[in-house]
């Protein structure tokens, strides 16, 4: 349906533009196409952003096109937001990071968590019982951090957009971005129970070895073995990335390095990519490397990088 | 059709009623996301502005009391962020993009004479070449079913000056039909 088509000219105007007028034929003609938008999907993300007590919205690619001023302040300023709920007795805090930095946080209970470049977690804790001697602690995730729980003797669990992880005092590393096909985790200490979210806890995998992985896919969860010191090198700057899709690689570019990674052309995304750095490997380096490796080219611009398919690439 | 009571709405939401802010969503998300798009040229960060408006409307909820016009308080809100976007972006020489608004693929309507539906397509051509605040006093009136009084709270200018606006860019749109047309 066209805008607003042969609307007629309004009480207001009938002076200026009299209806037989050629002004009136231009008015009824005028029509404005329409621009597509996702009334649930923003409706949604709304409720969400409602619900968020710090104002944080979800890392979207343009961010990163924002004038470098706001981009600094949103690195740099690491939204901190500590609610201490007195009246419920109940604890809560949200920690944000921006593109480009890595941060250590110490939750409420002592549990200290590193959270990797555009990562957020909201941590609550709460009484299960009305006499208040057992505690529910849960964290809502989305990025990548490495854990290190404190053992209280209450439950800890971590809500990612795929994963549910369970656990008692331990350390484990959670890869579960949002805008990303899968989740990873791996165990470093202790013993964590993973499911995907909303699945029952029967049909969860423990992991009680360290190096061992639960990886979520679709909602279907499989286990592998990981080398430890390469999943978490993130923490030293390094940069890993683990049969994840060369779309992954460049989404985790631009969060990793603040910078904005355009694709042109038909290049292959889903292929399924392995890379590890250690410590100090740059931006420009990375994506070298990947696109020797992946048949692709890129042109740098001021705000951004363009990758396209290699102009001489058989496939 | 009936009338959206925008007033009720504007009470509800200071009962914290997000069925309110809803409906004001459904109501207004696709013009709002138009009419930012049009001021920042770029549809995905029009999205974000008017996300991050309604965001904005739902924190000052508690502060609206009973006489704030709602739809043209949205807009308001709205606007100043696009603006300020674009203010930003040219300081730092940002290349705009155009906006793409998505062509219509619907039969043509045959009710409709060829010339009209020729004309339209160049009238949209030519709306984009008006100076932009009379092009968006124009947009606002004929697509944004708003008062001259709400144009005016929301480009923050007289009811005279917002009617002198509309007035001439249909003029000018008129003169440049004939023109066509007389060639």
């Amino acid at each position: 349906m066209k805008r607003g088509k042969d609307k007629a000219v309004p009480e207001e105007l009938r002076e200026a533009l009299p209806p037989e007028s050629e002004e009136a034929r231009t008015w009824r003609l005028l029509d404005e196409p329409e621009a597509p938008v996702d009334l649930e999907e923003g409706w949604s993300r709304l409720t969400a952003a409602l619900d968020e007590p710090a104002r944080t919205r979800p890392l979207r690619l343009h961010l990163m096109r924002t004038p470098a001023i706001r981009r600094l302040a949103w690195a740099a300023v690491v939204l901190i937001l500590i609610g201490t709920g007195t009246v419920f007795r109940e604890r809560s805090a949200t920690f944000v990071v921006g593109p480009g930095s890595v941060q250590s946080v110490t939750l409420p209970d002592q549990s200290i968590v590193t959270l990797n470049s555009g990562s957020s977690i909201r941590y609550r804790s709460r009484p299960l019982d009305g006499i208040l001697t057992t505690w529910k602690r849960t964290v809502a995730f989305d990025g990548e951090g490495l854990f290190s729980i404190s053992h209280t003797g209450s439950p800890f669990v971590v809500e990612g957009p795929r994963a549910t992880i369970e656990v008692l005092g331990t350390r484990f590393n959670v890869r579960d971005r949002n805008e990303s096909a899968r989740a990873r985790i791996t165990l470093l200490d202790g013993i964590v129970r993973v499911r995907a979210r909303n699945q029952p806890e029967t049909t969860a995998e423990v992991l009680e070895e360290e190096g061992d992985s639960a990886i979520l896919v679709d909602g279907l969860l499989a286990r592998a073995e990981s080398d430890v010191a390469a999943i978490t090198s993130w923490t030293e700057r390094g940069f890993v990335l683990v049969d994840e899709s060369l779309r992954d690689l460049f989404r985790e570019l631009e969060i990793r390095f603040d910078r904005h990674v355009q694709v042109a052309g038909p290049v292959e995304l889903g292929r399924s990519i392995n890379m590890f750095y250690q410590a100090g490997a740059t931006f420009d380096q990375i994506l070298h490397d990947a696109c020797v490796a992946h048949g692709c080219t890129y042109r740098e611009y001021s705000d951004k990088v363009i990758v396209f398919p290699a102009p001489n690439d058989p496939r | 059709l009936t009338r959206v009571d925008y007033d009720d709405l504007r009470d509800r939401l200071q009962t914290d009623d997000r069925d309110a802010l809803r409906m004001l969503y459904e109501l207004r998300l696709p013009s709002l996301h138009r009419y930012v798009g049009r001021l920042v040229g770029d549809v995905d960060l029009a999205r974000d502005l008017v996300h991050d408006a309604f965001v904005a409307l739902w924190q000052a909820r508690s502060r609206l009391g009973g006489q704030v016009d709602l739809v043209p308080y949205l807009y308001r809100i709205a606007r100043n962020r696009a603006l300020r976007h674009v203010r930003d972006a040219k300081l730092h020489e940002e290349k705009q993009q155009l906006f793409q608004l998505s062509e219509q693929r619907e039969a043509p309507d045959t009710s409709e004479s060829v010339d009209d539906q020729q004309m339209r397509v160049r009238l949209r051509r030519w709306l984009d070449e008006l100076p932009p605040r009379q092009r968006e006093a124009l947009v606002l009136s004929r697509f944004h079913d708003l008062s001259h009084r709400q144009i005016a709270a929301i480009m923050d200018l007289s009811v005279r000056t917002v009617n002198n606006h509309i007035v001439r860019a249909v003029k000018a749109l008129s003169s440049r039909a004939s023109a066509f047309s007389g060639a």
